[in-house]
């Protein structure tokens, strides 16, 4: 009988070192498991609210920018761009004035004056993700977040209200010739400018006319 | 006496060389390399750089191979303290696991700098210096989501489920497909970042679901293997793959037309400021950033001639 009892506690005792030993998760679960404490949303509508509006009066302007880094573009660069980490991407805030010449599935075509020359410039409606809203801002220290989940989590929310809230009433009246006033963010590869391939996230629009 | 006295000099001189070679200043420092696997060519490429950076620098560096294994990882740990090393450039095995192993060395008094995979805590290593995983699957994402036209049947094949860039790079990439809802996931599965499982895990989805358009892998190991098993099912030319890393087979295949795109990370200019912030440790700096994100830049068909395997041109 005794022998009975040891080989049932042994079992007990082997069944639960088992179920403590293993634990299965969902792929979905892990995916869920970080990044979460953050409150990116209201983070990012703050700081849409109350300090980018400051930043976007001092945008500089595409032609001025263009002409800087033909000039002397690590100067350009450090003058007018900005970028979290280390690497060849850099942001910049811009303004552009320019004309709608065409609209697209996914962007408009602009072209804009540029010196003496007209410059063709895609903005882009629909692909609107990345992080160059975030740090061409520039007002987002790396240093402040040492969760990168968060800091990906900004420019999400960013680009969110952009996709959300500027771009809707935009696309249902913007027509082929009207005239711009753009102000949003570029990526620039510093070590291969191209400029024919610019793209423009927007983050204030103004038809005007 | 007076017979002896040169002996004597002789060997009083001979103490005083020997006090002096064994003198603090003089003594070469050793910094270690632990790397997660030296059985990736990517990782090896990390590894070697990182060392031979901090010989560059003037220390003796020594690569310790972790073999995606946490516990060889902690032995590895524990001999450098013992040898003592001062300085760790690690590449973590797993970013829950490692980070005993990263407490232990700051215990110790030695220094951990993580190249390109993160530990899961913000207080165990001086400084992480990362790739920027989730923004890379972010534009490889909207190019994804462009060649498809927004629409299709698609495989995301994972990485190593314990590593956070596994996530950052699934997460990423869901950040933009997921917002297009003719954009479906017919299977996700884990290869662990490993070619021939790649290769073994893709061909036993493509017989549970044949028609699929593109296949998004956590690196270019997996992308590789995936395409391997896309020729042998006679299926290469319809299904677009796309990888992550800049690994060179991949860059090749970029520009045979083979993969569509990868993300290139840049394990050179991690490697370097992992070896770079080692020296300022030990020469004094102590305010380092806890995590440093390294750019990770879109490789695709119509770029490729800017780059070359794990870097710019």
């Amino acid at each position: 009988m005794n022998r009975y009892i040891k080989y049932l506690l042994l079992i007990v005792v082997m069944g639960l070192v088992a179920y403590k030993s293993v634990y299965i998760k969902k792929l979905s679960g892990m995916k869920a498991a970080t990044g979460e404490k953050f409150d990116a949303a209201s983070f990012s509508k703050k700081l849409w609210e109350e300090k980018l509006p400051a930043r976007l009066g001092s945008a500089v302007e595409l032609a001025t920018f263009i002409r800087s880094t033909q000039a002397n573009a690590a100067d350009a660069f450090s003058k007018y761009s900005n970028a979290l980490g280390i690497g060849n991407y850099r942001y910049a805030l811009i303004k552009v004035e320019a004309n709608v010449t065409a609209i697209n599935e996914d962007d408009i075509t602009l072209q804009a004056k540029i010196g003496d020359s007209l410059m063709t410039v895609k903005m882009a409606t629909e692909f609107i993700y990345g992080n160059a809203i975030r740090d061409a801002s520039a007002l987002i220290d790396v240093k402040d977040f040492p969760n990168t989940m968060d800091l990906n989590n900004i420019s999400e929310e960013l680009n969110k209200i952009v996709r959300k809230t500027i771009l809707p009433p935009f696309k249902t009246a913007v027509k082929k010739g009207d005239k711009l006033i753009v102000t949003g963010a570029i990526e620039i590869n510093k070590e291969h400018i191209k400029w024919s391939e610019l793209e423009i996230i927007p983050v204030q629009l103004q038809i005007v006319q | 006496m007076l017979k002896r006295l040169p002996y004597l000099l002789l060997l009083l001189s001979c103490f005083f060389i020997q006090c002096k070679s064994k003198s603090p200043a003089d003594k070469k420092h050793k910094i270690a390399v632990v790397v997660s696997t030296l059985n990736n060519p990517w990782f090896v490429f990390l590894a070697n750089t990182a060392a031979e950076k901090a010989k560059a620098l003037g220390y003796d560096a020594k690569i310790f191979d972790s073999q995606n294994n946490t516990a060889l990882e902690s032995d590895h740990f524990e001999n450098i303290i013992v040898a003592g090393f001062e300085a760790i450039l690690f590449n973590s095995t797993d970013a829950d696991g490692s980070v005993a192993n990263v407490l232990k060395a700051k215990a110790a008094g030695v220094p951990v700098f993580c190249m390109d995979r993160e530990i899961n805590s913000n207080t165990a290593a001086t400084s992480q210096i990362l790739s920027d995983s989730y923004s890379g699957s972010v534009a490889i994402a909207k190019y994804f989501t462009q060649q498809l036209n927004k629409k299709g049947n698609y495989v995301e094949i994972l990485g190593i489920v314990g590593d956070n860039n596994t996530w950052a790079r699934s997460k990423g990439f869901h950040s933009v497909v997921d917002n297009y809802p003719e954009l479906k996931m017919v299977a996700q599965q884990s290869a662990d970042f490993d070619r021939n499982k790649a290769m073994e895990v893709m061909e036993s989805i493509l017989q549970a679901n044949p028609d699929i358009d593109a296949v998004f892998c956590g690196n270019d190991g997996m992308a590789m293997g995936a395409y391997q098993a896309l020729v042998s099912s006679g299926k290469a030319d319809k299904v677009k793959v796309f990888g992550f890393d800049g690994a060179e087979d991949v860059i090749t295949a970029i520009n045979e037309n083979k993969v569509a795109a990868t993300g290139m990370q840049f394990p050179k200019v991690m490697a370097e400021t992992a070896a770079q912030f080692a020296d300022e440790y030990i020469k004094g700096r102590r305010d380092f950033p806890q995590k440093i994100p390294v750019a990770v830049e879109l490789v695709t068909f119509k770029n490729i001639r800017d780059y070359i395997a794990y870097g710019k041109k």
